[in-house]
């Protein structure tokens, strides 16, 4: 007896938990309330314009009258700076400002509205933007700080010490001094920190052409692409023809050059003054030395460390560099984006140990 | 005499079975220590001096009924076992999703040196769907000196070629038709002869009812930068999702098996799958590895077993979305999921036995492939399990634990599926934003219960087909959508 009641009472128990589950299944389904396609954006780019793109289309579109390309905000949303710019309080600006002229401030802005300017801006040392779009060029004083995007027309210049936390951009190149933070940059040139030293000539001729089939472990994966499995290590100016993979570390010898695409997956070290004339990958950290060449794209999903007068990609073809953090040392140079998902900082050499809290 | 006792014996330890669950072996065994007297065993422990179970009194396994009752319960042991590695699995997967590092390498790449790339978009009958997969595709960011577009028609026998010969004259230069009028049928004959046809090292592969966002081309060739890269994938979102519940119900799978479960794998660095559309290939790569094959129902799963068999890795791309439909009606997803089926174990009988031991492959990624290869086996085995549990129960009545295996076993299905777990489409529906089509989920039970049905028919074919030595048989999934404007 006591038997059957408890099977009753379990089967009871399991049919209502049962119907419990059901009722909202069967009151979506007879009365549907959620059942739109995922969302997919047609013109989904990663392109780091896009900020400053709709920004200028929205101020375009309002300054010739004409309804906005865009749904929001409205058109009419915005004010516009006086001619005598000393007298404006930046700080209660709620709606995006549009100047009509160049701007050279005498004292430092705060800013939390974005700010088009019809031509050149120059900020004083400590001001802080939302977003900024000049049509002319930007240069930002020591300590500056741009909260979501800057975009310039032509150069963005960045002092000692300024913050661009999300998307810096411009038309022709991106500077950024001594101990400037970054996440994204896109430019045809972006230089860290200033020149690089000289870069010592280099004697091509003495080159000595080699194969990666014939290193220890070589496996021939297709006509262009070698596996090798461990670690492994580049003799220095040598040239390689052909991709190469390598499950362990790679280290390469300086002044080496290769002829194709290179993955390591537990890090790559790229001597002085080698050159990579394609992509150079790694699932761990690339340190690239001092005059390394990569035409790129440069991809780590830990940190990569640029070395004084490294250069990624060429202005010719642009390329992307791409890591949880990056380290460039001031002479480094890319061309294309820059993206620190983490951090990027700029560095001078003796400033700090770089290596040391470089994961 | 003696035969009268070992009765005895027998009939005092189906009752000690019966009443405590004691494994039959030790049952036997105190009976007969204890001289196989009933009315002693009905002093000591308080059972009814005659049992009221029927079954117990009338029929008591021998030798060779109790070996086959030990082996029954050893393989429902086991395909309990392989349930619970499956649930292990799967929530191992979502937790990942939920709580570990993403992974995302290449998404950031967003300018390069782009390869050349050819664009496959594999078309069988597709006059409805084909126009609007060659518009996006020709409004994609990729630079157009570096694009070649190709529309596979294969054998079709409405105005797909009409079509495609229109938008060819309209944009001369950048759509190259290949027209396919004879051959093996399939869509993994007709991509092999068009390869013939490819130009540059990479191979992008759509389905005509696909349509490719803005970015999607640069994203999903922006992996085989990486020399490693052997082929790419994407993630596929059902644009049909609200026409009747079948659809919403694919939605949800969808969510957790591409939101969760590719992704987890691609953060685990395990065995993200190549699922035939919405990614692409490194023709140099599928060369090494012996061409594209065109006698499997799967050449996506077959071409990414056989990469990873050799050196290559699969990427997937859980941000590279594009729009697919799904099946609207029960007998096309049937369909569907049956070839899928033949296909996949077509793949496991291949390679499972190498992928065990290849030496280019991690544990962990061997593992995992695996399972990937015998998760359409497992509703079979399934079934199998819950033949087992019921013979188990009416062979045993009275013992509880035997009884309530079926239970356990359904509870183990119910829990894990066949291809996404509850957990991890809930979790998955959630990541996508999507909390209220989550009332639906109960449901999935029914999809998967006739998922299993419909795989293991599909397995018994393939069975069949084997022993009778037919030609398997490409069935091409139905279109819904209506002609688009562009026509």
């Amino acid at each position: 007896m006591n038997t059957t009641l408890f099977y009753l009472a379990f089967l009871l128990l399991s049919v209502a938990l049962a119907v419990i589950a059901f009722g909202p299944t069967w009151r979506e389904w007879r009365h549907p309330t959620d059942t739109a396609a995922l969302q997919v954006l047609p013109q989904y780019t990663t392109d780091i314009e896009h900020f400053s793109d709709r920004f200028r289309a929205l101020v375009q579109a309002h300054q010739t009258q004409l309804p906005s390309p865009l749904p929001s905000p409205p058109t009419t949303d915005f004010d516009f700076a006086p001619v005598a710019l000393e007298s404006m309080n930046w700080a209660a600006m709620r709606r995006p400002l549009v100047c009509l002229g160049s701007i050279k401030h005498q004292d430092a802005i705060v800013c939390s509205a974005p700010v088009f300017i019809h031509g050149d801006f120059e900020a004083q040392p400590n001001s802080r933007f939302v977003g900024l779009l000049a049509q002319g060029r930007i240069w930002l004083g020591t300590g500056c700080e741009v909260g979501q995007w800057a975009h310039a027309d032509a150069s963005l210049h960045l002092q000692r010490g300024c913050s661009g936390l999300r998307r810096l951009s411009s038309a022709t190149c991106v500077e950024l001094e001594a101990d400037c933070c970054f996440e994204r940059i896109q430019a045809p040139s972006i230089s860290f920190g200033g020149d690089a030293t000289v870069e010592p000539e280099r004697e091509s001729h003495a080159l000595v052409d080699a194969s990666f089939e014939r290193l220890e472990g070589a496996v021939r994966q297709s006509d262009h692409v070698t596996l090798i499995r461990g670690n492994c290590k580049l003799p220095r100016m040598h040239r390689y023809h052909g991709s190469l993979v390598v499950t362990g570390r790679l280290l390469i010898g300086a002044g080496t050059e290769i002829l194709g695409d290179v993955k390591a997956r537990d890090g790559i070290v790229m001597g002085a003054g080698a050159r990579v004339q394609g992509a150079l990958c790694s699932e761990k950290q690339i340190q690239i030395l001092d005059h390394a060449h990569v035409t790129g794209p440069l991809v780590s999903e830990s940190g990569i460390l640029l070395g004084a007068g490294v250069q990624v990609g060429t202005p010719q073809a642009l390329t992307t560099v791409s890591a949880e953090t990056i380290m460039a040392e001031a002479g480094a140079r890319a061309h294309g984006t820059v993206w620190a998902r983490r951090l990027g900082i700029v560095w001078t050499a003796g400033a700090v140990a770089p290596t040391a809290s470089f994961h | 005499m003696d035969s009268n006792r070992r009765g005895m014996r027998h009939r005092v330890a189906a009752q000690l079975t019966a009443a405590r669950g004691l494994p039959w072996r030790t049952c036997v065994a105190a009976a007969a220590a204890m001289g196989g007297s009933a009315a002693a065993w009905a002093a000591l422990l308080p059972l009814p001096a005659r049992s009221t179970d029927p079954l117990a009194q009338s029929w008591v396994p021998g030798p060779v009924a109790h070996t086959i009752l030990s082996a029954m319960a050893v393989v429902l042991a086991l395909i309990i076992v392989v349930m619970m590695v499956y649930a292990a699995r799967h929530g191992l997967l979502t937790l990942n999703r939920l709580l570990g590092h993403q992974r995302h390498p290449y998404l950031d790449i967003d300018q390069a040196d782009w390869p050349l790339v050819t664009v496959f978009i594999a078309a069988h009958n597709e006059e409805k769907v084909i126009a609007g997969c060659l518009q996006a595709l020709l409004n994609t960011n990729y630079p157009l000196e570096r694009l070649k577009v190709v529309p596979v028609n294969d054998r079709s026998t409405d105005s797909t070629r009409e079509i495609i010969d229109d938008w060819v004259s309209r944009f001369p230069g950048r759509i190259v038709p290949f027209h396919r009028t004879k051959g093996k049928p399939g869509k993994a004959a007709a991509l092999k002869d068009a390869l013939q046809h490819a130009q540059g090292d990479i191979v992008i592969i759509f389905d005509a009812d696909y349509v490719p966002g803005r970015g999607l081309l640069k994203q999903l060739v922006a992996p085989f930068f990486d020399p490693e890269v052997g082929a790419v994938m994407g993630r596929v979102v059902p644009v049909n999702t609200g026409v009747n519940l079948l659809t919403r119900m694919l939605d949800l799978e969808r969510s957790g098996g591409y939101q969760v479960d590719q992704q987890a794998r691609m953060n685990l660095r395990l065995v993200p799958q190549y699922g035939g559309t919405v990614g692409g290939v490194r023709c140099s790569a599928v060369a090494a590895v012996g061409g594209w094959h065109d006698d499997t129902l799967a050449e996506d799963t077959d071409i990414t077993y056989r990469l990873l068999l050799n050196g290559w890795k699969t990427v997937y791309t859980n941000r590279s979305e594009c729009y697919e439909e799904v099946p609207q009606d029960w007998p096309v997803r049937i369909k569907q999921i049956k070839r899928w089926a033949k296909g996949h174990n077509q793949v496991m009988v291949r390679y499972g036995l190498r992928f065990a031991f290849s030496p280019y492959l991690s544990w962990p990624e061997r593992l995992d492939g695996l399972l990937l290869l015998f998760v359409f086996a497992l509703p079979p085995l399934l079934l199998v399990g819950w033949l087992l549990a019921i013979g188990l129960y009416f062979f045993n009545a009275g013992d509880m634990l035997t009884g309530l295996i079926s239970v356990f076993a359904l509870m183990a299905y119910g829990t894990l599926g066949n291809f996404a777990a509850f957990f991890e489409i809930a979790v998955a529906v959630l990541l996508d934003g999507k909390r209220r089509r989550l009332r639906l989920l109960p449901l999935s039970l029914l999809g998967f219960i006739i998922s299993l049905f419909a795989i293991s028919s599909s397995v018994w074919g393939q069975l069949m087909d084997k022993l009778l030595r037919r030609d398997m048989v490409w069935d091409k999934t139905v279109r819904y959508r209506q002609p688009s404007v562009e026509q």
